[in-house]
């Protein structure tokens, strides 16, 4: 199953804006924008996105605190997540990976490249 | 049958017999034709091989003529003339093989093989048998009766011959004193030999036999070594003709130890052909029975005399008085020193006086009533201190002995006095208790640790004033030409103080300096000292002053001073005691001065212990109490300075004192340093604070071990260190954000995902775009950077292919190299596993490929090399740029150095990437290196090899 529905949590509405014309101008993906995490949370019950992207450091909740209350909701359990961040160390990263991510993205992106990234991740991630 | 040579008995008149044939004076003289001619006519007439004269000598027989035979001598014992001249005819041996006396004989069995022998005695006047004339043959045979005949004539030849030597005088002479019973002696003079009969030995207790051999030494040893020399004296007068005979009493030892006194009386009886001495006799008679004899009586009548005369001159000689006293006071005897102390010329002048023709009345008296002691009750007076007088009344002191001078019968008859002058010894002693009891007073002073400085010199000089009976004491500062008045003792009308100045050239002390240090002014009237300033301004009359030195500078004078001439006059004690004051004095102020440099110096350094901003403090280490902490510890651990010094090391920082343990701080050990170490000290306030703590072990004087610590508390620079690493942090990931939209929105403008831009706006987006990932290239260097210094960059270290992680990195740059028309070329990698974090080995090889296509010309090709051993692996990376200027290439691994600080901005870049490169390839356990020349520039990294 091809990717098609990304949920991308970000609380920079100008990093949003790019990541919006990376991932669905040229990337050609469906795509659900929170500002923050609190707004995610209540964002997945009108709809179980494919993958979720999320930015690591924001205000109230942050990135992985998100993932860990995303995972507690119906229909979250299992959902690939990605995070984004300014910060990526290996440590930082299999500290993600322990809290269900298949993936990091180190800021800042490459916005031509980005939905490319994150298709790569999730087909690695796809149970063959 | 065993046959034993019989050694020839010796004959009973021996003696005699030697003393003939010495008396001959032939043994050892040379062959003589008179001799010679009967041996060869006893040869040849006789037909024998051998003929010799033979002389039988104590223990040899010696040859004075001698045919057929080389020997001149041989052993007596040996001999068969020894045998022959025993008998009283002819001795004849027709075999000697077959004698049993000879058979083993060594001139039998040997040289010259003796089988025939015939002898005939040769004897002296008086019948002694000296030795034979003998005839030798090696065949056995014997004699004719025509053959004997001539023999016994040749025999008699050879006898008449010997007894021609014979001094028919000497012979004669002998003889009759041998019958007086005299010691007799017998001296060549020439050679030494020397016969004594045996009276001679018997006058002192000895057989003969018991002092054989004999010589003249013999005679030399018994003889009283003090008679020698008279001996020799009297010897050579007579030899010289100057006596008729040679005449001396002498002692000679007896065997049981005592002198026997001997006349020795001694002629020279014949003489050399040269005329010297040769034998001379004599003969010993023991005088010492002849007690009343007149040599005996000359001798002790001489001997008196010579000792009076003795008694005398020591008596005279002797450095102390010596007179006799009759019972009625009288003078009997004075020699030269009681003489000359009373001024008289002789002793005639003397005798028979009284003391008190002598004495002043005074010292009459006591000596009266001493006499009396000595000559009514026969006391010995010794060792009395007396006074007396010289002749001109001046009083001296005596020591005196008076002892009873008896008779034959034990009365009293008189007296003897012996005095010693010890005026100036006890003059002397007077002194020295003077001295001392001066000396125990500055001593007294000296050790005075209570007292000021000034209280003591002030006493030292009231000291000095008393001792030298001056009024005026005065220590002195001179500063070119001023003397000041720095202690002083003096009479109240003077109004003299301790500050009072005057030009030095009003001082006696102006002559001190150029004196040498010293001057003394017995008395300044009537002297050139009465024009000076010091005697016209002040009056001063008597003085002594001394130079003072004090740390090798002249400091000024110590003086003493008087207006009145002082009643006793300064005497070279005075000033001995002047220089010992003054050398005290010296010493004091030197003293005083360094106690002052110390107390300065330490001042200083005690306002460095307490201004130090770093924590001091002074341990004793075996309490590990404090002995002294500064402000700043006291201010560092929150403590008040008392409750600090009342606490023990360990309780303020536990951790310093198992530190301090741990490195070995204690009083046995040599080591004497410790740290810089980091432990943490506990506040009042019950936190820790972190301190860079230095100890120093020191030894005191008393042999206590201390520890200077000094405390440097870090909590501050902690701090800073934590806020610039949050900073350096929190900035990379602030400025990260709004970069990523920044680029993120070039990037998707620049590939006209937002419309098309037209030509000029899509240069200057470019231009933005490449200068925001150089932005973003410098933030992430910087964290790098920060993560490396700091350890906090984790490294995962893994094998991997080499050939794989050039292929990445080639691929990485492949774009970049495009851009500056580089080509990158990876010669055959060897198929090699390394050891190394992919992703920072990537970095490395990135950064060192991106620095080689950028300082590339356009066109050139930049090439990647891998060259394998056994252990690891080397990466090259060879550009042929300009190469690295030369001043360059020691700073080239450091932060933030460009070899143009202009290349930043056209080479692009931030200056910290081969300072990465280098910390990440060291932290990998690899190496990096570089060589540099203009068109060839090659970085080279060495990875370890994984083995398969």
């Amino acid at each position: 199953m091809p990717l098609n529905h990304v949920m991308h949590v970000e609380d920079d509405p100008d990093i949003r804006a790019i990541a919006e014309l990376a991932l669905v101008t040229v990337g050609g993906l469906e795509m659900t924008q929170c500002a923050s995490g609190a707004e995610c949370l209540n964002a997945v019950s009108d709809r179980i996105p494919d993958l979720v992207l999320l930015d690591v450091m924001m205000p109230d909740l942050d990135g992985p605190e998100t993932l860990r209350r995303l995972r507690a909701l119906p229909g979250m359990s299992e959902v690939p997540a990605v995070f984004m961040t300014a910060k990526a160390q290996p440590g930082e990263i299999s500290e993600y990976q322990a809290l269900g991510a298949i993936g990091v993205i180190p800021k800042p992106f490459d916005p031509l490249t980005l939905a490319d990234q994150v298709r790569d991740l999730w087909n690695q991630a796809q149970p063959d | 049958m065993t046959v034993l040579m019989q050694a020839p008995p010796i004959p009973d008149n021996e003696r005699q017999r030697l003393l003939a044939l010495n008396s001959l004076g032939i043994l050892d003289t040379p062959a003589e034709p008179a001799f010679d001619r009967i041996t060869r006519i006893a040869r040849l007439s006789l037909g024998v091989e051998i003929t010799l004269v033979s002389l039988i000598d104590a223990n040899r027989q010696w040859f004075k003529s001698c045919q057929g035979l080389d020997a001149k001598e041989t052993p007596r014992t040996e001999s068969f003339c020894g045998h022959a001249i025993l008998g009283e005819g002819l001795f004849e041996i027709t075999d000697a093989r077959a004698d049993p006396r000879f058979a083993d004989n060594p001139a039998v069995t040997g040289e010259p093989y003796v089988r025939f022998y015939a002898g005939l005695p040769l004897r002296s006047r008086s019948g002694y048998a000296l030795g034979t004339l003998c005839l030798v043959d090696p065949s056995p045979r014997s004699l004719t009766a025509k053959e004997r005949e001539l023999f016994y004539d040749l025999a008699g030849l050879a006898e008449a011959e010997l007894q021609r030597r014979e001094n028919v005088e000497w012979v004669q002479l002998r003889t009759i004193i041998e019958g007086t019973g005299a010691g007799l002696w017998e001296w060549n003079v020439q050679t030494g030999a020397t016969v004594f009969n045996e009276r001679w030995a018997e006058m002192f207790g000895y057989r003969l036999s018991e002092l054989e051999p004999v010589s003249i030494h013999t005679w030399q040893r018994l003889v009283h070594p003090d008679d020698l020399a008279s001996s020799e004296a009297l010897l050579n007068a007579h030899f010289n003709g100057e006596t008729p005979v040679y005449e001396l009493a002498c002692r000679m030892r007896h065997k049981q130890g005592h002198w026997v006194w001997v006349l020795d009386r001694g002629k020279v009886v014949s003489w050399t052909e040269d005329g010297r001495p040769e034998w001379v006799m004599g003969t010993h008679m023991d005088i010492s029975e002849l007690k009343d004899s007149e040599y005996q009586r000359l001798q002790t009548d001489q001997a008196l005399q010579g000792r009076e005369r003795l008694l005398r001159t020591i008596i005279d000689n002797i450095p102390m008085n010596i007179y006799v006293k009759d019972r009625s006071g009288r003078k009997l005897l004075a020699n030269r020193a009681e003489l000359d102390q009373l001024g008289i010329a002789q002793e005639a002048d003397i005798l028979g006086k009284h003391d008190r023709d002598l004495y002043p009345a005074h010292l009459v008296a006591k000596s009266d009533q001493e006499d009396r002691a000595v000559l009514d009750r026969g006391e010995s007076l010794s060792l009395m201190e007396n006074e007396g007088a010289d002749q001109h009344g001046q009083p001296l002191w005596y020591r005196v002995s008076k002892l009873p001078l008896r008779n034959q019968n034990g009365d009293i008859i008189g007296l003897v006095g012996l005095s010693i002058d010890v005026t100036e010894e006890r003059n002397t002693k007077h002194n020295l208790r003077r001295q001392l009891q001066f000396l125990s007073v500055l001593n007294d002073i000296a050790a005075d640790t209570k007292n000021s400085l000034d209280d003591r010199l002030n006493q030292a000089l009231a000291l000095g004033c008393e001792h030298l009976g001056l009024e005026t004491g005065i220590v002195s500062q001179i500063e070119q030409q001023r003397y000041t008045v720095q202690w002083c003792q003096a009479p109240a009308s003077m109004s003299l103080n301790p500050g009072d100045v005057f030009p030095l050239g009003d001082t006696f002390c102006s002559l001190v300096l150029q004196n040498d240090g010293e001057l003394v002014i017995h008395s300044a009237t009537h002297t050139p000292y009465q024009r000076h300033p010091c005697h016209q301004l002040f009056g001063v009359e008597t003085y002594v002053g001394i130079r003072l030195m004090v740390n090798d500078r002249v400091y000024g004078t110590l003086n003493f001073s008087a207006s009145q001439r002082s009643l006793a006059s300064l005497d070279e004690t005075d000033l001995a005691f002047v220089r010992l004051l003054g050398h005290w004095v010296e010493s004091a102020l030197e003293r005083d001065h360094d106690q002052r440099q110390l107390q300065q110096r330490e001042a200083r350094l005690r306002v460095l212990f307490e201004l130090s901003p770093l924590g001091i403090a002074l341990t004793d280490l075996s309490t590990g109490q404090f002995l002294a902490v500064n402000d700043a510890l006291v201010r560092q651990s929150g403590y008040d300075r008392d409750t600090l010094m009342a606490m023990n090391k360990r309780t303020l920082s536990p951790l310093l004192s198992r530190l301090i343990d741990q490195h070995g701080l204690r009083e046995t050990s040599e080591k004497e340093q410790i740290g810089p170490v980091e432990a943490t000290v506990k506040h009042r306030d019950g936190h820790h604070y972190p301190a860079n703590v230095i100890g120093l072990k020191v030894t005191e004087v008393d042999g206590t071990q201390l520890l200077w610590s000094v405390y440097e508390d870090i909590s501050d620079r902690r701090r800073i260190e934590r806020l610039k690493n949050e900073l350096v942090s929190s900035v990379s990931h602030e400025l990260r954000t709004p970069l990523t939209s920044i680029s993120g929105a070039l990037k998707l403008l620049a590939a006209g995902h937002v419309g098309e831009v037209p030509e000029p706006a899509s240069k200057m987006v470019n231009v933005a775009l490449k200068n925001t990932d150089r932005l973003i290239l410098l933030v992430n260097d910087l964290l790098d950077m920060d993560k490396l210094i700091a350890g906090r960059m984790p490294f995962d270290m893994q094998a991997h292919e080499l050939q794989q992680l050039l292929t990445t990195t080639t691929d990485n740059i492949a774009g970049f190299a495009h851009l500056h028309r580089v080509t990158v070329r990876c010669e055959e990698v060897p198929s090699v596993s390394v050891k190394v974090d992919a992703h920072r080995f990537e970095q490395v090889m990135a950064n060192l490929l991106s620095n080689a296509i950028k300082y590339s010309p356009e066109g050139e090709t930049v090439t990647i090399a891998s060259r394998a051993t056994s252990n690891s692996v080397t990466v090259t990376v060879r550009d042929h740029g300009s190469g690295i200027p030369e001043h360059f290439k020691a700073q080239i691994f450091q932060r933030f150095t460009q070899a143009d600080n202009r290349d930043s901005r056209q080479k692009g870049g931030t200056g910290l990437g081969l300072a990465i490169s280098q910390n990440i390839v060291q932290k990998m356990g690899c190496d990096i290196g570089f060589e540099s020349r203009p068109g060839l520039t090659e970085f080279r990294v060495v990875v370890p090899r994984v083995k398969k």
